[in-house]
């Protein structure tokens, strides 16, 4: 069945044709499907196909082609319905529609509304300062989504920020929810009385993903950006600076830290500042563990811990370790099954993960047992990945770090990434299980798990053919109440063979348990 | 409104126009000689047949929608609302200069090749780069229209051979175009560097310097194409090119290690959807001892 529509005189920008070939190229039932310009070339190259018509006859240069293959009428129709949507949503030319304005300046986004008090700002890097400073300087809150921003340029900020009593979130903040408004990447989540301060923005979304699941609910999440406690220079003074929000902030009963293990002087810093707030508070450190209680204070051993604890305190109810859904008796058997499957040459654990905060929290779970992880997150001598594009050895990827994500969306955004991830690995005879996440959420892709499931299937059928088994583990960063289903999400990628775990956490430990199976048989 | 800049070509135009679309950050004009003249509002999207002209992208509204009328005359682009004032303002070449090319080196060329196969942008032409590419008839099309430069006899035949790439492509510039102008792009480099320079550059010397008849060629393929097309065509047949590549060649040719070259390529591939990684294809056509190497 095939089908093609020609838009006289359209004047679209190369970018919305290009997601809308791949958007209508990914369609269920759709076997091909092209967008070109109505060109003598591409006209003559359609007619090789045999996706011709006589419509197409009459295609001057300068109008589009739609052409549509699919395997049942329904799906050729569906996908037309849906191109002649996204064309008209988009229309800008012939006499179509004006585009609604939209202003290109913080001036012009005031006019439109003068009452707005914080401003997100994504610009690229050189000018992400300049205009963090104006909005500063006008009074406004900022959350600096953009990165590529200098300490010096974010000491200098953060100073301003904190002299006017000011949230200065970033560089390089992705999620934050305040007073219940969901900000960037984060998730439709209950409101209740945990704050959250966190310097990750996927760790953020993790936490607050768990704490809905348990139950409990988030009165603010503020995001510090990741060099906050990182650097020196930074002084962890917007963490510093959201403890002490959260500290007045009355519908705050609880308050939960999460960083990267921040410096010696730093975490000090952080303590006593969260002692001084009287709330009792929660604090995840990734990375070496530092367990147990410092007056106030608890610390957490990992990130689904920590939203367990923090719910377990808002009740007023003592935090009983193990929030874990498969008891290791049954994590052994299923990763006993797992293991039976594979072929002998198979022997890596490969994790693909799209949020920085996950992909360091299952590498530390797995360092702590004594596998040798090679990374693009790390920076240590002999741990870091030859290749962020090839995987060898043991090796969890980031795929969210700039040296991806330059010229192309993170792949939060759009999962092609991952899915030209999968099919290395899976063409790679040594690697035994797939380790994922996937965030759901605004601004997440509407269907990350539909878009992963096709590649996922198709791994498992390479490495299949071949005489293994590939096993694959994932997570999902997620609520029953974003947009994007998250039973809908689960099923999809559990049809296609994952086991899929309610944490991040939870999908590792199984993880590990799988490896440390593959690692005894090579023993 | 007085322009930030105003594109070599522009002047010249004279006679009607009528807008064909109104973006964010562009106004497009169809001159009645097809050919594209844009309102931008940054200069890093110059060509000659653009006007960068801020001001009227701050505006609380727009003051211009597809269907209206404006009138060239050389000095002045009038429309209904307001004329914009070409003259006295700073005027932008859009050509390629030997300064540009002055550190341009053959090892240069392998670096920019490593670098686009990694960071370049699927779904155009960069699948002749890349072996391991999911189907792309377009890339199917492009092959076999190369191959048939590979089997020509002369350089003559070959860049005749090139305009059957004109019009070919996904993209609201189709990526043949794109590649077109990037093999014009290399050209120019190789034309400006001396003959020494060049030879090393690449590698043969009958690769090196386009000739009228080649040129003349692609002038009439022109017509095949859209107006986006055959105004990007139309500047690179005259030496004119998007600032975004004469940019990427005067950093590469400036670049001093890998990781400027990286970053030079990376801004590049930044432009449309694949009109940047496209044109860099083309450019390192040019360089190619064994052009069809670029697919085999």
């Amino acid at each position: 069945m095939k089908k093609i529509l020609v838009r006289k005189n359209a004047y679209y920008d190369s970018v919305f044709l290009m997601l809308a070939t791949k958007a209508l190229k990914q369609r269920p039932g759709i076997k091909e499907a092209v967008v070109a310009m109505g060109t003598e070339v591409n006209l003559g190259l359609l007619k090789e196909i045999g996706l011709f018509s006589g419509e197409t006859e009459s295609a001057k240069p300068n109008d589009l082609v739609i052409a549509i293959e699919g395997e049942t009428e329904e799906a050729v129709e569906e996908a037309c319905r849906i191109a002649e949507e996204a064309l008209k949503k988009r229309s800008h030319g012939g006499g179509g529609e004006k585009e609604e304005y939209r202003p290109v300046s913080l001036e012009g986004a005031l006019k439109i509304i003068p009452e707005a008090n914080l401003v997100v700002i994504s610009v690229p890097g050189m000018y992400a300062a300049r205009e963090a400073r104006r909005a500063l300087n006008k009074g406004l809150h900022v959350m600096l989504f953009s990165d590529h921003v200098s300490v010096e340029e974010e000491v200098e900020l953060k100073e301003t920020a904190v002299e006017r009593g000011l949230l200065m979130m970033g560089p390089d903040c992705g999620t934050a929810i305040l007073n219940g408004k969901p900000l960037c990447f984060a998730n439709v989540v209950r409101r209740g009385p945990i704050g959250l301060v966190a310097a990750s923005g996927s760790g953020l979304q993790e936490v607050s993903c768990c704490i809905d699941r348990m139950g409990g609910g988030i009165s603010q999440a503020i995001g510090t950006g990741g060099r906050d406690l990182q650097d020196q220079r930074v002084r962890g003074r917007m963490m510093l600076m959201g403890i002490e929000a959260l500290k007045h902030d009355p519908e705050t009963r609880v308050i939960v830290v999460i960083s990267k293990p921040p410096a010696e002087e730093l975490a000090a810093k952080v303590l006593s500042k969260l002692e001084d707030t009287g709330k009792p508070c929660v604090v995840h450190f990734l990375g070496p563990k530092a367990l147990g209680r410092r007056g106030s204070v608890r610390f957490s051993g990992n990130m689904e811990e920590a939203a367990a604890m923090a719910v377990a305190l808002s009740r007023g109810e003592e935090y009983h370790r193990s929030c874990l859904s498969l008891s290791e008796a049954e994590a052994s058997r299923v990763a006993e099954a797992e293991v039976n499957r594979m072929a002998s040459e198979q022997r890596y654990v490969r994790g693909l993960f799209a949020g920085g905060t996950l992909a360091i929290e299952a590498m530390v779970l797995f360092e702590e047992e004594g596998f040798k992880i090679l990374s693009n997150v790390r920076k240590e001598p002999g741990r870091v990945l030859k290749s962020p594009h090839r995987s060898e050895g043991h090796a969890i990827v980031d795929l969210g770090d700039d040296v991806f994500t330059l010229g192309r969306p993170h792949p939060m955004i759009d999962p092609s990434l991952r899915e030209e991830r999968i099919a290395k690995e899976a063409a790679d005879p040594e690697t035994a299980l797939l380790l994922l996440d996937v965030v759901l959420g605004y601004g997440a892709h509407e269907d990350p798990c539909g878009a992963l499931a096709e590649s996922v299937s198709k791994a498992k059928g390479q490495v299949a053919g071949r005489g293994g088994y590939l096993s694959i583990i994932a997570s999902i960063t997620g609520t029953e109440k974003d947009f994007q289903n998250m039973a809908e999400q689960k099923k999809k990628l559990e049809s296609a063979g994952c086991l899929v775990m309610p944490s991040n956490y939870q999908a590792s430990v199984l993880a590990l348990h799988v490896m440390r199976k593959v690692a005894s048989k090579w023993m | 409104m007085f322009p930030t800049l105003v594109g070599a070509r522009v002047p010249c135009l004279t006679g009607w126009g009528d807008v064909v679309s109104v973006f964010s950050r562009a106004v497009n004009i169809r001159h009645t000689e097809g050919l594209l003249v844009s309102f931008i509002e940054e200069t890093r999207s110059m060509t000659s047949l653009s006007v960068c002209i801020p001001a009227l992208f701050r505006k609380q509204k727009k003051g211009l929608v597809p269907g209206d009328r404006v009138r060239f005359d050389g000095l002045r682009l009038v429309t209904e609302d307001f004329v914009v004032d070409f003259l006295g303002r700073p005027t932008w070449q859009g050509t390629l200069t030997r300064d540009d090319i002055k550190g341009f080196r053959a090892s240069k060329v392998s670096l920019v090749k490593e670098t686009l196969l990694l960071k370049g942008r699927d779904g155009g032409f960069l699948g002749l780069l890349r072996r391991d590419e999911a189907k792309n008839l377009f890339v199917d099309k492009a092959v076999k229209v190369l191959s048939r430069i590979q089997g020509a006899p002369s350089r003559d035949g070959g860049l005749k051979g090139l305009s059957g790439l004109v019009g070919l492509g996904p993209g609201s510039t189709p990526s043949g175009d794109d590649f077109i102008t990037g093999v014009l792009l290399g050209e120019e480099t190789l034309r400006l560097l001396s003959s020494t320079e060049a030879k090393a550059v690449a590698g043969d010397q009958k690769n090196m310097v386009a000739c009228s008849i080649e040129k003349e060629d692609l002038w009439f393929a022109m017509n095949r194409t859209n107006d986006a097309g055959r105004t990007l065509l139309w500047q690179a047949l005259q030496g004119y090119f998007p600032e975004y590549l004469i940019e990427a060649v005067r950093s590469v040719s400036d670049a001093e290690g890998k990781e400027e070259i990286v970053i030079a390529v990376e801004r590049a591939v930044g432009s449309g959807a694949t009109s940047g990684t496209d044109a860099l294809t083309g450019f390192l056509f040019c360089f190619e001892r064994d052009p069809p190497g670029l697919c085999s």
